[in-house]
């Protein structure tokens, strides 16, 4: 079964009650590409910033990243 | 932007300048020998390293000068396109596909000429000597060390050309990292 990655970003955003702008700023990464990355319009996400962002919104990956069946 | 980006886009300005330099005086003092008859004959027979006649048509002579203007056409558009990368490094478009594509052009531009420069030196000794009588009619063929050095230029050039595609494929699958 072939699965795909759903980014989960707006629904912690939603839960710290945290601006796209305020992670965007805390992890020195743009607002469009923290865009790009909530749409889910990007190739990948370097650990790099997976990290800092699980440092600012206190969550694990998974709570980041799903795996959903591929419609 | 790393140091060496920077480097490169300090470098490439003044280079672009340098060749934009070079396509307009190359012309110009090809045109400016013509014009004072540093292309004589004999200057000529210096150069192709052959005893010419003493008279050689007119028409023969004007086709050695046009022969000689393709090869300096050849040359311009190899600087023409080395101009145009600096540009493109000057604007900072390095991994950009349209660099890997200029890269390859250089290539093909300096193959032309360097080929070109063989056959031009061919052409141009049989058309002085044509109007000689037979049996002194001569055919040059030969490579210098300069026409492979070229070539190779030419080769390594193309090559680099193909790496810079895949590296302006690379960089763009970067960008869509985050």
């Amino acid at each position: 079964m072939a699965v795909e990655i759903v980014v989960r970003l707006d629904v912690m955003l939603a839960l710290r009650k945290m601006k796209s702008r305020e992670l965007a700023a805390e992890i020195g990464i743009s607002e469009a590409k923290l865009s790009l990355l909530k749409s889910g319009k990007v190739k990948g996400i370097r650990f790099e910033t997976l990290a800092r962002i699980c440092a600012v919104l206190e969550c694990q990956p998974g709570d980041l990243l799903e795996a959903v069946p591929e419609a | 932007m790393s140091d060496a980006l920077t480097r490169l886009r300090r470098l490439a300005r003044p280079m672009a300048w340098a060749a934009t330099l070079a396509l307009v005086l190359i012309p110009l003092f090809w045109g400016i020998g013509l014009v004072s008859g540093e292309y004589r004959l004999n200057h000529l027979e210096a150069d192709l390293g052959i005893a010419l006649p003493d008279t050689v048509p007119t028409a023969n002579v004007i086709a050695v000068h046009a022969s000689g203007a393709v090869a300096v056409a050849l040359l311009l558009m190899v600087i023409w396109n080395m101009r145009r990368l600096f540009l493109l490094f000057a604007r900072g478009d390095v991994f950009g596909p349209e660099a890997a594509q200029t890269i390859r052009r250089i290539g093909m531009w300096m193959l032309a000429t360097a080929l070109f420069g063989v056959v031009n030196r061919t052409f141009s000794v049989l058309i002085l000597t044509l109007a000689n009588p037979s049996g002194q009619r001569s055919l040059s063929i030969g490579f210098s060390s300069q026409d492979v050095f070229l070539m190779i230029s030419a080769g390594l050039l193309v090559a680099i050309g193909w790496a810079m595609s895949e590296a302006a494929r690379l960089a763009d699958e970067n960008r869509s990292f985050v």
